[in-house]
């Protein structure tokens, strides 16, 4: 019984990889015939369905920009680099983009982005795991068979493996936070006013299409943001968190 | 009227005055009258110019004053153009009067003209406002001359004069000449304050120095007077047009100080120049346009290559004259060829000979099918103004080899890519998603309670068999499992027994007693010197056991060290095994 349900998981697995693969490439032809929107249609289904890739974003950023949807555009490749942070396809076209439409999008890709999140999903999660696991053997092992000889080098080990357990369980933790919260967003409209509270009373400044803000808060159909230095409230429905 | 006079001639005037005479009286009356009555108002206004000749487009001012706060909207002063913004201001004086304190307010505004032509300038009423009433200036006017020409042997009384200057007065269309404006001063100049060429669309100039405070002053003796003389600003510049080109007179306005803290401007325009510009002789059809002297070179990276992929080109104009001008050289490639728009590097500098160095323009060019092709020479036409001719600049012809590559007919086949073409095809790269791996964001289990527990499972597992191994080594259990331990070696000893017999006896009856001693000293802690029959037995019985297992003991302690000393049958140790086995385990059992 036990492995049927195993072989029951793993090809529901394959099978729903083996689905998606076949997507892609609907999407890659559908993009080759220079049909974008089908292509982007396909894309936004994978992902509404809850499947990611880097792939997935940065071929969904190019059909929006194929499209001329910058800010749509901008909000895939920032998605895209945050799974594969400092990825040169993705800096040249932001760049491209910022040339072209006179934007400064930034793109989070500091040498500590590539190292902290340029790793699989899991992939701290998984060392926090083996760490603790030697760890554990290691004061296993000085517990069954006590040396008194070497005790620095056995105190070093402990409080170095203590200390790597430590930093991948907060690189674990920190790198879950960054794929899954939303703290920037782009405007996706051409126009969009910020006003300084949601009840549309004073306008504070204009946001043009594929400019980028910081996240402040999320309030009923509003958000507040921080954009060159300045404050305000602009309507969800005119921009895209990332 | 006749009423007046009656009533003057019956209550003021004398009666000795003749009648005749009372116009004169009334008159006089009147004047009087409207006299007091205006200064009555007590307002007083005048105005003109300070001089009444200038030179042209020498700054002269006009004034308004009065001793009441005036306003003057937009005054027309005909053909004389304000120079900069009017000035207003205002003077107190204080003076002693038949031991009386009067205060007098004068308040003014200055305006800053300026004449173009050597001619007599009218300047009609000016309509002032004062306290709400409307007055106006005196019609005035001001006699401009042309401003003698200045040079060193012309000086006159002159203290300071601006000179400007060209470097060629007679020159070719496209070259270049450079203009300076030089000041002459007899006081020392502090600071220049501001100092301009005159615009004109007849030519194109680039400032050379616009830095005013770093002037490097001279002296020169004219006229046995000495100068401080300084160039200000230099300008080189290119004609827009052939033939007699007048350029306009600078400006500059320089700071001066005379003793302590209290400085002064002298603004000053300077001389006009004309200068007489010449086509170029039997112009040549590909003529650049480039006056000057210039060398070319290329480069190209290989001269075999595959259909797809890119050639470069670069094409060097090295050397002065008007560099900026030249328009993006047209290469001539083969019909095959594609060229990307090129990019253009100018490393040019300006100078007093206009412009100088060198521009390199890259191009790129992909050959879409095989064969040997060639890319002629560059030639490229201009104009040395040094030898006045035509020369031409060239560069070598190369031969491409194409070699079958890449194919390119997805490429578009128009003459030069532009940018967002370029883009399309080769800057936004299209990734392929095979083996791709995917990822649900609920896969993410960092700082999950899944995660947390496994992290603690190894901890776990060692605080339990800590706890465990530590349980394990408490004195009791010690003692239990020490207790364990040494009864079962009586099982040994029975299972050794059961070994030797049928083999040997003796060793079988050997670990029997063994068995049984071991039974007793580990049960019931007995010393090695108590291992005998009565104390055995009185531990049984002492610990209630059947009377059964009792007499079964004694039988069987008996039997077996009876028969190490006599023969036994195989039968009996038999027996005698399973009886010592029946009385261990009825032991353990208790």
């Amino acid at each position: 019984m036990k492995i049927k349900n195993y072989l029951f998981i793993i090809f529901f697995f394959f099978g729903h990889l083996c689905m998606a693969q076949s997507d892609f490439s609907q999407a890659e032809t559908a993009y080759k015939n220079n049909n974008f929107a089908e292509a982007k249609s396909i894309y936004l289904q994978l992902i509404e369905k809850g499947t990611h890739s880097f792939s997935l974003y940065y071929n969904l950023g190019n059909t929006y920009l194929k499209q001329n949807e910058i800010g749509n555009a901008i909000w895939a490749y920032q998605n895209a680099n945050k799974i594969s942070p400092d990825h040169k396809d993705v800096i040249h076209n932001i760049n491209y983009i910022n040339s072209e439409y006179q934007l400064t999008t930034d793109l989070q890709n500091a040498w500590y982005y590539q190292f902290l999140y340029g790793k699989s999903i899991n992939f701290w999660t998984y060392s926090s795991i083996i760490t603790a696991f030697l760890l554990a053997l290691f004061l296993l092992y000085n517990k069954l068979k006590p040396i008194k000889k070497h005790q620095l080098l056995k105190s070093l080990i402990t409080i170095l493996l203590s200390l790597i357990l430590i930093l991948t369980i907060w690189f674990s933790n920190s790198h879950k936070d960054y794929l899954l919260d939303e703290n920037y967003g782009v405007c996706t409209e051409q126009i969009s006013i910020v006003f300084s509270s949601p009840v549309k009373d004073q306008e504070l400044f204009e946001l043009k299409e594929g400019q980028t803000f910081e996240l402040i808060e999320d309030k009923d159909g509003w958000v507040n943001i921080k954009f060159d230095r300045k404050e305000g409230w602009i309507e969800k429905s005119n921009i895209k968190l990332y | 009227m006749i009423k007046i006079r009656e009533w003057l001639s019956v209550n003021l005037i004398p009666k000795q005055i003749k009648i005749g005479k009372m116009n004169k009286y009334i008159l006089i009356f009147f004047s009087l009258f409207l006299s007091i009555n205006t200064f009555g108002q007590n307002i007083q206004i005048r105005s003109g110019f300070p001089k009444q000749n200038a030179f042209v487009n020498e700054v002269f001012e006009f004034k308004i004053v009065s001793n009441k706060t005036f306003t003057c909207n937009n005054p027309d002063f005909g053909e004389l153009a304000q120079y900069k913004q009017p000035l207003t201001g205002r003077n107190s004086k204080t003076s002693i009067v038949n031991n009386q304190l009067i205060s007098i307010e004068e308040y003014s505004i200055t305006y800053y003209l300026v004449g173009k032509e050597a001619k007599r300038f009218n300047v009609g009423n000016i309509k002032i406002e004062v306290e709400n009433k409307s007055f106006d200036t005196k019609a005035t006017f001001i006699t401009l001359t042309k401003r003698p020409k200045i040079n060193k042997s012309n000086l006159g009384n002159t203290d300071y004069f601006v000179e400007l200057n060209s470097n060629k007065t007679e020159l070719y269309q496209g070259e270049h000449f450079l203009l300076s404006l030089k000041i002459y001063s007899l006081n020392k100049p502090a600071q220049i304050q501001k100092a301009e060429f005159a615009k004109s669309n007849k030519y194109i100039g680039t400032i050379l120095n616009s830095n005013n405070s770093n002037v490097n002053i001279g002296e020169e003796i004219i006229n046995n007077k000495k100068f401080y003389t300084a160039e200000i600003i230099r300008q080189v510049c290119e004609t827009t047009e052939t033939g007699r080109i007048t350029i306009g007179p600078g400006f500059v306005s320089t700071i001066f100080s005379r003793g302590f803290m209290n400085r002064y401007a002298k603004e000053q325009f300077s001389n006009e120049l004309v200068i007489n510009v010449k086509p170029l002789p039997n112009t040549p059809e590909n003529y650049s346009g480039l006056v000057g002297n210039i060398t070319l070179e290329t480069n190209l990276n290989r001269t075999e290559i595959k259909t797809g992929e890119a050639l470069d080109f670069q094409l060097i104009i090295k050397g002065q004259g008007n560099l900026l001008g030249i328009n993006t050289p047209e290469i001539q490639t083969p019909t095959s060829f594609q060229k990307i728009t090129p990019d253009k590097v100018d490393n040019t500098k300006i100078g007093v000979n206009g412009s100088s160095g060198q521009l390199i323009y890259n191009y790129v060019f992909i050959p879409s099918d095989t064969g040997v092709y060639k890319i002629p020479s560059v030639e490229f036409v201009y104009f040395n103004s040094q030898s006045q001719t035509f020369e031409t600049a060239s560069t070598e012809s190369y031969q491409i080899k194409v070699n079958k590559g890449v194919k390119v007919d997805n490429l578009e086949k128009h003459s030069e890519l532009d940018k967002s073409s370029h883009i399309n095809n080769t800057d936004i790269h299209f990734l392929s998603l095979t083996n791709e791996e995917t990822f649900n964001k609920d896969q993410v289990f960092g700082f999950s309670v899944k995660h947390i527990c496994l992290l603690a499972s190894p901890f776990i597992l060692l605080i339990g068999f800590t706890f465990f191994k530590k349980k394990m080594n408490s004195s009791d259990k010690i003692i239990k499992r020490q207790f364990k331990e040494e009864l079962a070696k009586s099982n040994i000893h029975i299972s050794n027994a059961k070994e030797h017999a049928h083999k040997n006896n003796n060793m079988a009856l050997k670990e029997l007693s063994f068995a049984l001693q071991n039974q007793f000293q580990k049960k019931y802690q007995l010393a090695q010197s108590e291992m005998n029959f009565e104390k055995m037995n009185s531990k049984l019985k002492a610990n209630n056991f059947d009377d059964s297992v009792i007499s079964l003991f004694k039988s069987t302690w008996q039997s077996i060290e009876m028969f190490q000393y006599a023969p036994v049958t195989s039968g009996k140790i038999d027996e005698l095994i399973k009886d010592s086995e029946s009385i261990i385990n009825s032991m353990n059992e208790k």
